[in-house]
């Protein structure tokens, strides 16, 4: 298949994605996960060098140690932050000034962030995935 | 990078935006 092709197909599912309607209290659609996003895990999310550029959502636990840069926040949905974990955080990070939400209990240390633990999240971690499961199926 | 069921791992930088099940990172997400 022509790449302009294929091309025109992904941008077709992805405004057909704009138009369903995901099971959350906000609207999570698979181009704004993709465009403001750096990372969407469903589980875990551990390592010594999680060093992320841009957003972050984690479906549960964050542990080890890296930076949040504290760029592309402004265009997030409402309710989330620069690290949006939603389950428990355990480690040390850079968070350089970012909004810090954890659902769960946070024994992490977030240098440089403003922390929010217990955090009750608008969306449940399924609200990310179904979008993108929506439009991946209509791709293939 | 659209990885819904899979653990990744990385050792140096990924561009672009994760989607995966777990992450182990030993790298850079930019």
């Amino acid at each position: 298949m022509p790449v302009r092709g294929l091309a025109t197909m992904i941008a077709g599912a992805l405004v057909l994605g704009l138009t369903a309607a995901p099971a959350s209290a906000t609207t999570l659609s698979a181009s704004s996960i993709l465009g403001e996003f750096n990372a969407v895990v469903f589980n875990n999310v551990s390592g010594s060098c999680c060093d992320f550029e841009r957003p972050v959502v984690i479906g549960g636990n964050l542990s080890g140690g890296g930076t949040f840069a504290d760029k592309g926040a402004a265009g997030l949905p409402a309710g989330y932050g620069t690290a949006n974990v939603c389950g428990a955080a355990t480690g040390h990070f850079n968070a350089n000034g970012a909004q810090v939400y954890v659902g769960g209990t946070n024994s992490a240390v977030f240098s440089g962030g403003t922390v929010h633990s217990g955090y009750s999240f608008a969306d449940p971690i399924s609200a990310f995935q179904m979008p993108l499961e929506a439009d991946r199926t209509k791709v293939i | 990078m659209l990885a819904p069921y899979a653990t990744v791992h990385n050792s140096s930088p990924i561009e672009g935006t994760l989607i995966a099940s777990a992450f182990n990172s030993g790298g850079e997400l930019h």
